[in-house]
């Protein structure tokens, strides 16, 4: 119990510091990696209930909510073709890395499908059983995407503000 | 009193979010639990009235408690997986950003969304995590709503079916060789 208390603490603590700094939602960013960091090393795993996750979506939904006008919808015109140019060039890079992993780093093909395929990780780790890949493969090389782009991402922003 | 005006306004916000995801997830919304609160908060605000200002406490809560979230999905990694998978892990990560990135330049160049925009719309993130960036970041909220949530369900509509068909074939050729030599 001690040990999920520190977790939490130290993922404020990591939080409250990148959010001073200025880091582009520096709150996330800092206490997920204080929270990894932690995780990765502890024997004593915090796992979140599957209910305070999705209040914790509520809560994102409802402020993100919050953020939207009816000024900024109506600025919103148009969006077919950025949608396409996005899900072509989506779909080209999530082919490109079906062949890397299967060309290059041998991974079964079912595996590298699925691991390149940037969705939901509930949804492709429920789809890994029925098409027989190892879930846990697919759940792994899914997280390093998301940390890599959640690393990535803020610090590309805040070099271009 | 102004205080507790607030609260009220605040806790009346959360229950209007609660009630859309309970609607969206009734609806068989995707993303429900995100998707609902958005669309039942944002149409009160267009159609009805301003709810409450979006204090930076708030924010900084909101953000901590989503970093916890995606960084428990590590204890689902062993050290033993982490070290195996260390290198095609990093690989795919690095062609999705650059990918993403590539993409959003590409956007920008194209439809002249600005490029902050561009870069949040086109980055495969987890859609919440990058509309949340997009707030914390100044950029347009809206359009990178849009394209993620578009992108999100297109995707997973579009590739698993494919990677099914791609693997149906694979197996059936497999077992023809075999019956050919075997």
């Amino acid at each position: 119990m001690a040990e999920k208390i520190n977790i939490l603490l130290v993922a404020v603590i990591t939080g409250v510091v990148f959010n001073y700094i200025g880091v582009p939602a520096g709150g996330m960013i800092g206490a997920m990696l204080g929270t990894a960091a932690i995780q990765i090393r502890s024997t004593s795993k915090l796992v979140i209930p599957i209910k305070i996750r999705r209040l914790v979506r509520i809560s994102m939904g409802t402020f993100i909510g919050l953020g939207i006008t009816a000024q900024g919808i109506a600025q919103v015109r148009n969006l077919l073709l950025p949608a396409v140019i996005s899900l072509v060039g989506i779909i080209s890079i999530s082919l490109l890395t079906v062949l890397i992993l299967y060309k290059i780093f041998k991974f079964p093909l079912a595996e590298s499908l699925l691991s390149s395929i940037p969705a939901g990780l509930s949804e492709l780790s429920m789809n890994a059983e029925e098409i027989e890949a190892d879930p846990v493969v697919v759940t792994t090389m899914h997280i390093f995407r998301l940390f890599g782009i959640f690393i990535t991402i803020p610090i590309l922003i805040k070099i271009l503000h | 009193m102004d205080s507790l005006d607030y609260l009220l306004k605040l806790i009346v916000t959360f229950l209007l979010g609660e009630m859309g995801a309970l609607i969206a997830l009734k609806l068989r919304f995707p993303s429900a639990y995100l998707l609902g609160p958005i669309l039942m908060v944002s149409t009160y605000q267009v159609f009805i009235n301003d709810l409450v200002d979006k204090p930076g406490w708030l924010r900084l809560i909101i953000q901590i408690a989503a970093g916890v979230v995606i960084g428990t999905s590590f204890a689902k990694v062993s050290i033993e997986t982490f070290k195996r998978l260390m290198r095609p892990a990093l690989a795919v990560a690095l062609i999705m950003v650059i990918g993403g990135l590539t993409v959003a330049t590409i956007l920008n160049k194209i439809t002249g969304i600005e490029i902050i925009t561009s870069i949040l719309s086109t980055t495969p993130g987890g859609q919440g995590e990058m509309i949340l960036l997009a707030e914390g970041a100044g950029a347009y909220t809206e359009k990178v709503l849009i394209l993620q949530l578009l992108r999100n369900q297109m995707v997973l509509l579009i590739m698993l079916p494919l990677s099914k068909t791609i693997l149906n074939l694979k197996r059936s050729k497999l077992v023809k060789e075999k019956n050919r030599y075997g």
